[in-house]
């Protein structure tokens, strides 16, 4: 594979996994509040008490602060990865068309 | 107003004019006036969107509506941290590696024409400006009610001092207010949470057991008020999040940071803070409510939004209140210095520089026709709120939000992301989304009470898929043939490779030169042509 094809190669994979990325996390994120948004609107399930006078619908909105914490930390843990792999592609390009 | 409260106001007012004088020495170009040179830390940027974003509606309003009206009204904060996180997902690195000063910038990257760039840039402004009135309106009434100063006069204070801030400090001075803000909130709710615990014998679970027995559970309890307020619920969510997205002076805070890591640091930190934010606010809202009493806060303002102070009072008696009352204040300062920036951004840069003089313009007159902007800004969004002192703050505020949904958060999401959307189709987009929001709140029952002939108080739910399917359309009927097609699949594919890699379509690798507009020349190596990195010279 020349060198022009590989650097492009590198730039798609890179660009297909952040994609794959977002294609995930957006609909898990936004799918969750609206979900909880219609559940708590619409029915009665969230209505009863979990702990003491903490009812379900409490837990169920704090739960969302610890979810989108948790996006934030698997996000940038996959984007680390994805750009680390991207970088390197990069260098060994630039090493390639150095040595020519 | 108490000798502590006084004090502690002048010493806040204090440290951010010398705050402003410090950055006013750093303040000599557009670049440093419209996005702080680029030098703000990840982290720091966190904070200062915290500051920016956090509002005295939601500090002060949400917590009121949860101690008055009970669960549902967490809603007009809960929001906040998906918003930030959808914000991190979709925005902030496109926008870093896109935009130099505004969100036109970002659009101009791949439709360069006057017509999209003046759509964005007027959308922007006039979002900007109505938030600012939305504010400066807000903040008099309430240093009213806090200080007992008259409201004209809080007018001119508030407007006066943002003005200062912009126009002396540029964004490096509106930043460090809005961290300083920022920490003032934190240290301020931590005070609250751990007063009101401290009183519950240290258990959230008393706490929550008082209100529920306060109120026969009504308060602790999701209400089901109908099929009709729960579409509203949604297209209220639906709303706050996409208008956060697309809120100018919230999204230009990701042009403030060297690169797109750092943006990312930024919206990551911004969602840690706020998601610790609002897990404290049932707590300080229940505390009011039990320690204070829903008729004593109702008595002091009917919406509920001196119920935080009262609650202060109570606990910590008139240096807390002083505090907070100084919190409340600095909440609308800070935000405002923002607002303040970007309006002045869309115009001077976007509406003056780019499009009346076609670019040609030099880095000196922008950053003195900016200034003049901060000034006629003030003066414009002062004469506003003089007149509006009896409008309906809501119809303003809910006004901006929804017209940052429905056209910036559509245009920049078409911009970034869809292959088939064309500048026509993104102007049209912009109008419709602009226009379709005014009418619906125009005859919503925010301005025509009962009788409105719509029955949505929120229109994000009928506005954005308005925008979107504008968008789709008009950009289907102008679809480039031929040659022009060509130019526009390689005219996105060049923003894609700009947006992802923070490198400028002016050259890219080799590898990626078949998706050059216009192939540049440059007899550089195999690899790299003419880098253009956003920390250089390109900026």
């Amino acid at each position: 594979m020349n060198t022009i094809s590989r650097g492009e190669t590198a730039y798609r994979e890179s660009a297909s996994k952040r994609k794959q990325l977002l294609v995930t996390l957006v609909p898990v994120v936004v799918g969750y509040y609206f979900a909880m948004i219609v559940i708590v609107n619409f029915t009665t399930w969230l209505d009863g008490y979990a702990i003491g006078s903490v009812s379900w619908a409490y837990v169920v909105v704090f739960s969302q602060f610890v979810m989108a914490v948790a996006v934030t930390l698997i996000y940038r843990s996959r984007m680390e990865a994805i750009e680390m792999e991207f970088a390197a592609a990069s260098s060994n390009l630039q090493q390639d068309s150095d040595a020519k | 107003m108490s000798a502590a409260g006084v004090v502690v106001f002048l010493c806040f007012i204090g440290a951010t004019l010398g705050i402003t004088w410090w950055a006013g020495k750093k303040n000599k170009s557009v670049d440093d006036h419209l996005v702080a040179g680029g030098n703000i830390g990840g982290r720091q940027n966190g904070f200062a969107i915290v500051g920016d974003a956090i509002s005295a509606s939601t500090f002060l309003g949400s917590i009121g509506a949860i101690a008055l009206v009970g669960f549902n009204s967490i809603f007009l904060a809960a929001f906040a941290p998906i918003a930030f996180v959808v914000g991190m997902l979709l925005v902030a690195e496109p926008l870093r590696n896109l935009g130099r000063f505004t969100l036109a910038d970002v659009v101009a990257v791949r439709f360069p024409g006057k017509p999209v760039r003046l759509a964005m840039a007027t959308s922007s402004a006039s979002i900007s400006l109505l938030y600012i009135v939305a504010q400066y309106v807000a903040g008099a009434l309430l240093v009213n009610l806090l200080f007992g100063v008259d409201y004209w006069i809080s007018v001119v204070i508030i407007a006066a001092l943002t003005s200062v801030y912009a126009l002396v400090g540029g964004m490096l001075a509106a930043t460090w207010i809005q961290i300083i803000k920022a920490i003032m909130l934190l240290f301020c709710i931590a005070l609250l949470l751990l007063s009101v615990l401290s009183k519950f014998n240290w258990s959230v679970l008393n706490l929550f057991s008082s209100a529920a027995e306060l109120s026969d559970g009504k308060l602790v309890e999701p209400t089901h008020a109908g099929f009709l307020a729960g579409v509203d619920q949604i297209s209220l969510s639906m709303g706050l999040i996409l208008g956060v997205v697309g809120l100018p002076h919230i999204l230009i805070r990701f042009l403030t940071v060297k690169d797109a890591k750092a943006a990312r640091t930024s919206a990551i930190t911004c969602v840690w803070i706020v998601s610790a934010l609002l897990l404290a606010f049932p707590v300080v809202a229940y505390g009011a409510s039990v320690l204070v009493g829903s008729d004593a806060i109702t008595r002091a303002s009917a919406g509920g939004n001196l119920a935080v102070p009262l609650l202060a009072e109570f606990l910590g008696g008139d240096l807390l209140l002083a505090f907070v009352s100084a919190v409340a204040v600095s909440t609308i300062l800070a935000s405002l210095a923002g607002m303040v920036i970007a309006t002045t951004g869309a115009v001077a840069h976007d509406i003056y520089g780019q499009v009346v003089k076609s670019g040609n313009i030099s880095q000196q007159v922008e950053l003195r026709v900016a200034r003049i902007v901060v000034a006629a800004t003030g003066a414009v969004a002062t004469g506003i709120a003089l007149a509006a002192r009896d409008q309906n703050i809501a119809v303003i505020a809910s006004l901006a939000i929804a017209l940052a949904a429905s056209s910036n958060f559509p245009a920049l999401m078409a911009t970034i992301y869809s292959r088939h959307v064309t500048g026509s189709g993104l102007t049209s987009g912009l109008v419709a989304g602009l226009v379709s929001a005014v009418v619906m709140i125009a005859l919503s029952p925010t301005v025509h009470g009962q009788d409105a002939p719509l029955s949505l108080v929120n229109p994000a739910i009928v506005s954005v898929p308005v925008a979107v399917l504008t968008i789709a359309l008009v950009s289907w009927l102008t679809r480039p043939t031929g040659n022009n097609r060509s130019a526009a699949e390689a005219s996105f594919e060049a923003m894609r490779y700009q947006a992802i890699t923070g490198i400028s379509p002016i050259a890219v690798p080799s590898g990626l030169s078949h998706l050059q507009p216009s192939r540049k020349k440059s007899g550089s190596s195999d690899l790299v042509g003419v880098w253009c990195d956003r920390s250089d010279s390109c900026r």
